[in-house]
């Protein structure tokens, strides 16, 4: 019976950048799919004809290029264009614009604030300044703090080193940052609502905490640390849609020698002795290798597919308390023409880029609130993009497809779970609130494919159909994603490894935890005996 | 064409209250953006536009400056405050120069003070401060006010410019001593007048309400040929800024309210300015107890030189060496006209920064297509390379 | 006019600053105790203006006052006891059921709690224990001065590499708990270990009291952790109640005090402390007498010491904005009610007397409570804390007959959203009194006399703005190093002979005295050291 060196569970982009790295280092590498299609969340599908939707996520900056230029991926066809601009619009007709040029974004805001556009460029230093810390550490292995091995020590120094070149000041600042609300934050800098709200968007994207939760800020920095290009904070569309990543990244993985296979749903490992062995298929095939690397969240990969025996009691404990919870929906929606945004009417280049749909702090506030109790917002939070702006070939020649993610739609509804009335109610929320910044917008409506947290979870395996595999808090970052003692992409099984979201430096179409954890692994089968747990 | 099929729609970046006369002048179509706004780079040439500084006068449109009003009863306390230079000793009719610090004793920025009357400043910078100033405003009774747009301001620099200000009906303002400032009735209105200016010649600035602009710019180019007075660009100015040693920034230091690296901040000692603080001043100062402790400890750990560059190939950005040692670099250069020198601005370690000591320049420039290297002795020298003695008289 | 010549003045005379006064006292200086108002004890001895309600104040209960500074400075000795030393925490439930968590009977509590769930009643020990190792490693630190981000004197290094020891010390295990559970919310730790909704919401109750918070606020955990680092035994509900309330407490103090040689003066309200070159040279009164001192401790809050007192001229801007940004709005209030009968709460007046009530019976309830006072709304049926002091302390008035019921309210807006204060007052007392004749029948009828205090009577009073217990909040990011603002966390200010000893810098708020003793520490530390 053949006998692969890995199999990676999963063909999301982080499971087959994975497996790209380890079929480059000369690994026999399988990548088993559960869906007919690949991609996981990183996905375009066409659901209405000539319509090609990035069905999941939509948008991209994190991915590092250092993947891109290790995996070649523009060879395999990636290609990804930054956009100029992103705005967010009010209920009143006002609008507040960022640009690409500082001055342009500057008068912008001085309309609304002439204080909070010099506050602007002071705080773009802050965020910088902190983002310029973490970047580093994204393609780093998280130290054990608890350790004193010599790779440990070094890891915990140069974590210790990036925040001492901070100096003085931007140390006290990182440290608040680190833990303060992202409304407090804001608070510090800026008057304006319409500002607030718009960063106050970044800042709880894809999480289930709101503006003024404590901890918030610092995801504010997740969604601003990406780079393209040599941008830092800069956002692009990836012509063909999100799938296009995922396709570049399995070209490059089948051209160094690994094999995927679609439609081939691992039910659970086999483990011997403490040690996994390989993978047994839903249709009962088992397939052997030396190592097994999953790219499904820490929940899926311990509680599904291990069995509770071959683990160790608190772990499986600490596995049950990781917090995944599903706050975000999404439309995908055909367009029979570009739609009219009143607010946008002397600056119509906005629409190009994200329009956010976020009055203030308190509406995002309050459209957490709105979860807390079981609901949809009532109010949404839209990140709207349309793509075809700089794609037109993902819709027929003057159609456009549009993109909109919403914040925040619980996983299960206080009434009860998820039912296709309670979809369809949902989907009219959005389009209700879509058409209050755009009158006429639902005329223009061809198609819209709703996509609640339970359609997240159970199409596409998204947990709770949380984007991130888990809350991107301070008590899941870092060492302690996503358990501690188990953040160096290994856990109490020997052989077993995890490449997805869950670890670190966590969600996002990064490949950072694809990457580092395929840097692991090849450390370990380096070391003959391998090391097993890193517990 | 219909908007929405228009790529670039959108609003353009602002025009100065004189685009309408400098864009017809502007005949090489030569623009630089300052602050959000069009400026031009250069008229024609800029040899012209040097040279007619250098011995009859200019105009170049400043109003893209930012100027803050700042009044109220509080008004000096707080400036006193916040710049190293003691504000209380600035009488109505003057203006200071000076930079302002944050609290560890690194420059913001510097600029020029009005008092306009007992309690009433305007402030001139180069980068936003309004964040700052509200700060800074914080516990004394004061209204902080952006007046950028409403203020139109024009440089009317070089020795004849007070020949033409008699030309104008603006004698009594030609007057004005050097850091003077006053109002003065013109053309049915009122002018404000500086005895200022960023060229380190004779000169002065006329500050006019926006929507008068054009009223001043006519008047004054209708007696233009007669002396020689010639609209001016960037270009030209940043030749003669250097050759005046003033310092300018994000060149020679970036403002420590934008600075993401620490190290690219500036002690107002380390850039020349150690003659602008003023501990012996009643009144604290921000930065101040930093400063002391610079001071205490030795000074800054480098500093800003002028530099007498050997040859004629500009120093842009050249290395500097002490023997073999790399001890700092330039950050900007040119070759004067005036002087027929070849002169530069510099950060150097400071035990290298005393006047007399000789450096190595490493010079890079385009050859054509290719990249040269040429080797150049620079002698460090005080940074005011030109200062004649009639831009005080 | 001269005021007199000291080494030491301390402003405020709360008992931060009572503390700090009998430490410096006790080494040989010469100390006066400036008060503004006329009466001692600042936020603690609050009470309400009705007649009838004398000894009320409002800390009703002291759970983390530092054992050694009873000692040291011979509290007992002075007066200081407690009518009871370990209070039973009662969860009050509506339709009347009862979860009492004992704090000196581990049996009762697993009775009680085995009652909602065997299985919390089997974890709340091990639940309890596993806090208690990770806030011992962090309780040393409460009395320490915190180190600055400076990095450079090595006192400052080895600060660090202690903590990094006492973490370590931990054991792996342990360690990497604190580290997760650190930044987490109260919410989520609860709900990982317990099912019954009135054990979580009573430890959430414990989490979010005196800041604005609600259970799912991350930090809520730490504010968790330091309570319990803080708490007198180490054990939980280690809550005491003083003989004669809080007054007792702060007689002691000035007692003490006293006794070691400072002079205590009421009605002095400082005006200015007098700067000069950097440096403290004396302080002016508000009847303009002026006072000759080289050091001053003051513990009024940060902001009124540094922007008032000092004036924001004299500092740095960026200094200035640093502590302007400090959040410290107050979201707690007071109710007294005084009650013609002992309420029935389904306790016997014994154990009413021993007990403190907590009304939050889950942490959904808790958390929207949280939601309304965030859009300046108070809740409905407001979480709250309640004590009868009377009942168990002779001492205090209100007994069996006249007892006097003293609630502490969670989540209260600071300002009413488009009301006023009085709106404020009135909701705060209609709400307290609905819950509780919800809790206890036939309560409402028995009403004599009711008083509220608001967060904005608490900063007219003592002149914190915002009224705030803890004069700022007690997050993350504005906990030790960090607290009140970076750069101010050592009690050291920019204005040599300055110290900032109040609730403002580390460890925060609630009665401990110890922001008071370690401030005083490092300011005769340093005096010694100029010598």
């Amino acid at each position: 019976m053949k006998r692969y060196d890995a199999i990676v569970v999963g063909a999301g982009h982080n499971g087959l950048t994975a497996a790209a790295y380890l079929a480059r280092a000369g690994l026999e590498v399988v990548v088993l799919e559960r869906r007919e299609q690949i991609g996981g969340a990183a996905i375009s599908e066409e659901r209405h004809a000539g319509f090609l939707y990035s069905s999941c996520s939509y948008v991209c900056s994190l991915l590092r290029p250092e993947i891109m230029r290790d995996l070649e991926l523009s060879k395999h066809g990636l290609r990804i264009i930054p956009y100029e601009n992103s705005t967010v619009i009010a209920r009143d007709g006002d609008s507040l614009g960022f640009f690409h040029d500082p001055a342009k974004t500057r008068r912008s805001i001085a309309r609304h604030s002439q204080r909070d556009a010099d506050a602007y460029a002071e705080f773009n230093r802050d965020i910088y300044r902190q983002c310029r810390m973490i970047r580093p550490l994204l393609l780093e292995t998280p130290p054990d703090p608890t350790s004193f091995s010599l790779k440990d020590l070094r890891g915990l120094r140069k974590l210790q080193k990036a925040f001492a070149q901070l100096g003085e000041d931007g140390l006290a600042q990182a440290m608040q940052f680190w833990t303060m609300s992202c409304g407090d934050f804001l608070d510090r800098y800026f008057e304006s609502d319409l500002l607030k709200g718009s960063l106050a968007g970044n800042s709880i994207i894809g999480t289930a905490l709101g503006p003024y939760s404590p901890g918030s800020a610092y995801v504010l920095l997740h969604h601003v640390m990406g780079d393209l290009d040599g941008h830092v904070g800069a956002w692009g569309f990836a012509v063909g849609g999100m799938g296009a990543v995922s396709e570049a990244l399995a070209g490059a993985a089948r051209e160094h020698g690994a094999e995927i296979r679609t439609g081939a749903e691992v039910e659970q490992l086999i483990v011997r002795n403490g040690r996994v062995e390989g993978v047994a298929l839903a249709g009962g095939e088992e397939i052997r290798a030396t190592r097994v690397v999953s790219n499904l969240d820490v929940k899926r990969t311990y509680l599904k597919l291990a069995a509770p025996s071959d683990l160790p009691d608190d772990f499986l404990e600490s596995v049950r308390n990781f917090k995944i919870r599903g706050s975000s929906g999404k439309l995908n929606i055909a367009l029979e023409r570009l739609p009219e945004f009143p607010a946008l009417a002397g600056e119509p280049l906005l629409r190009r880029g994200g329009i956010l749909i976020s009055e203030s702090m308190e509406y995002l506030e309050r459209g957490y609130d709105d979860w807390k109790n079981g609901q949809w917002s009532r109010e949404p939070f839209l990140d709207i993009t349309m793509p075809t702006h700089y794609d037109p070939t993902m819709a027929p020649p003057g159609q456009h497809y549009m993109s909109v993610f919403v914040q925040y739609v619980p996983p299960t509804l206080a009434d009860g779970p998820w039912t296709p009335e309670k979809r369809d109610a949902f989907g009219k929320t959005v389009l209700d609130t879509i058409e209050l910044y755009s009158p006429g917008f639902r005329d223009l409506v061809l198609d819209c494919w709703v996509r609640t947290p339970w359609d997240l979870e159970n199409e596409v395996g998204l947990t709770e159909g949380n984007i991130f595999h888990g809350e991107l808090t301070l008590d899941q970052l870092l060492f302690n994603r996503p358990i501690p003692g188990y953040a160096q992409y290994r856990g109490p099984l020997g052989g077993l490894y995890m490449c997805g979201s869950s670890t670190h430096p966590g969600g996002g179409v990064m490949g950072a935890p694809g990457a580092n954890a395929a840097r692991e692994i090849l450390s370990d089968a380096r070391h003959k005996f391998g090391r097993g747990a890193a517990a | 064409m219909p908007e929405s099929l228009d790529p670039g729609a959108g609003a353009m970046l602002q025009p100065t209250p004189f685009h309408e006369r400098t864009a017809a002048l502007n005949l090489v179509n030569a623009w630089e953006r300052w602050q959000g706004h069009t400026t031009v780079s250069t008229f024609l040439s800029p040899d012209d536009e040097y040279f007619a500084t250098r011995t009859a006068a200019s105009l170049y449109d400043v109003s893209p400056m930012l100027k803050y009003r700042i009044a109220g009863p509080g008004a000096e306390a707080m400036l006193d405050r916040m710049f190293t230079r003691d504000v209380t000793k600035l009488k109505p009719g003057r203006v200071l120069y000076g930079p302002w610090c944050d609290g560890r004793g690194r420059v913001i920025e510097e600029g020029t003070l009005f008092r306009e009357s007992a309690d009433s400043f305007r402030l001139n910078a180069a980068e936003p401060q309004l964040h700052w100033l509200e700060d800074c405003a914080y516990g004394f009774e004061v209204a902080v006010e952006e007046v950028t747009g409403a203020i139109a301001g024009l440089a009317l620099q070089g020795p004849l410019s007070k020949r033409v200000l008699e030309d104008v009906g603006l004698a009594a303002a030609a007057r004005l001593p050097f850091f003077g400032l006053g109002r003065f009735a013109f053309e049915g209105g009122e002018i404000e007048v500086s005895r200022t200016g960023y060229t380190g010649d004779l000169g002065f600035e006329l500050w006019i309400e926006a929507e008068r602009a054009l009223t001043l710019w006519d008047r004054l180019m209708a007696v233009a040929e007669r002396h020689y007075l010639r609209p001016m660009g960037s270009a030209a100015l940043d030749v003669l800024r250097l050759e005046a040693g003033h310092v300018l920034v994000n060149v020679e230091y970036v403002g420590a309210g934008h600075a993401l690296r620490a190290s690219q901040t500036r002690t107002p000692e380390a850039l020349g300015l150690g003659w602008a603080v003023n501990f012996a001043k009643p009144g604290y100062f921000n930065g101040r107890s930093a400063l002391l402790a610079e001071r205490e400890a030795g000074g800054p750990k480098r500093r800003l030189v002028g530099l007498d560059v050997e040859g004629r190939k500009p120093a842009h950005g050249a290395w500097l060496y002490a023997g073999r040692r790399e001890v700092g670099q330039v950050t900007s250069a040119c070759w004067s006209p005036v002087l027929k020198r070849n002169i530069a601005l510099a950060t150097v370690e400071a035990r290298y920064a005393t006047p007399g000591r000789k450096l190595n320049a490493e010079i890079y420039y385009v050859k054509e297509v290719t990249q040269g290297r040429v080797d150049a002795v620079a002698t460090v020298v005080e940074p005011r390379f030109y200062a004649p003695a009639h831009r005080r008289e | 006019m001269s005021g007199g010549t000291y080494e030491v003045a301390v402003i405020g005379g709360g008992h931060n600053g009572l503390v700090a006064a009998a430490l410096a006292a006790r080494a040989g200086r010469s100390v006066v105790v400036l008060e503004a108002a006329e009466r001692l004890g600042g936020m603690a001895t609050l009470g309400p203006a009705g007649e009838g309600f004398d000894s009320a104040g409002a800390a009703h209960l002291l759970d983390g006052l530092s054992p050694a500074l009873v000692r040291t400075l011979e509290l007992e000795r002075h007066g200081l006891a407690f009518a009871v030393a370990t209070m039973d925490d009662v969860a009050l439930l509506p339709g009347g059921e009862l979860l009492v968590v004992s704090g000196s009977d581990p049996e009762a509590t697993r009775r009680s709690l085995g009652r909602f769930s065997p299985r919390d009643a089997e974890r709340l020990p091990l639940f309890e224990a596993r806090l208690g190792r990770l806030s011992a490693a962090l309780a040393p630190f409460l009395d320490r001065t915190p180190p600055s981000l400076r990095f450079q004197a090595w006192s400052e290094r080895l600060e660090y590499l202690r903590l990094g020891w006492a973490m370590r010390r931990l054991g792996r295990r342990d360690m990497r708990d604190l580290l997760r559970i650190i930044g987490m919310n109260s919410f989520d730790l609860v709900e990982e270990v317990f099912e019954t909704d009135a054990l979580k919401g009573l430890i959430g109750f414990d989490s979010v009291l005196g800041n604005r918070f609600g259970p799912r606020s991350p930090n809520t955990v730490y504010t968790l952790l330091q309570r319990k680092a803080g708490t007198l035994a180490g054990r939980r509900g280690a809550s005491l109640l003083p003989r004669g309330g809080p007054r007792a407490l702060i007689e002691a103090l000035a007692s003490s005090a006293r006794a070691a040689g400072a002079e205590i003066r009421t009605g002095a309200r400082v005006a200015e402390i007098l700067v000069d070159n950097g440096r403290v040279n004396g302080l002016v009164l508000a009847d303009g007498s002026e006072l000759d001192c080289r050091t001053v401790l003051s513990s009024a809050h940060p902001r009124t010491t540094l922007l008032e007192l000092v004036g924001a001229g004299r500092l740095d801007a960026d200094l200035v904005r640093g502590l302007r940004h400090a959040r410290g709005e107050g979201g707690t209030a007071k109710v007294w009610l005084r009650l013609g009968a002992v309420p029935d709460f389904g306790l016997a007046a014994s154990a009413l007397g021993r007990s403190r009530l907590v009304f939050a019976p889950d942490l959904g309830f808790l958390e929207r409570g949280h939601d309304c006072a965030k859009y300046g709304e108070l809740a409905e049926r407001p979480a709250m804390e309640i004590v009868l002091p009377g009942l168990a302390d002779s001492h205090q008035l209100g007994s069996e007959s006249q007892p006097i019921l003293s609630a502490t309210l969670a989540n209260v807006p600071y300002r009413l959203r488009n009301r006023d204060e009085a709106a404020l007052k009135r909701a705060l007392i209609e709400h307290t009194t609905a819950t509780l004749s919800e809790l206890a029948p036939g309560l409402a009828e028995t009403i004599e006399a009711a008083e509220a205090l608001t967060p904005r009577e608490v900063e007219a009073a003592t002149g914190a703005p915002g009224g705030h217990w803890h004069h700022l909040e007690t997050g993350l990011d504005q906990t030790y190093l960090l607290r009140p603002a970076p750069g101010l966390a050592q009690y050291a200010t920019p204005i040599q002979g300055l110290w900032l000893c109040g609730a403002g810098s580390h460890p925060g708020g609630g009665v401990t005295g110890r922001p008071g003793a370690n401030a005083a520490r490092a300011a005769l530390a340093a005096a010694r050291a100029r010598r």
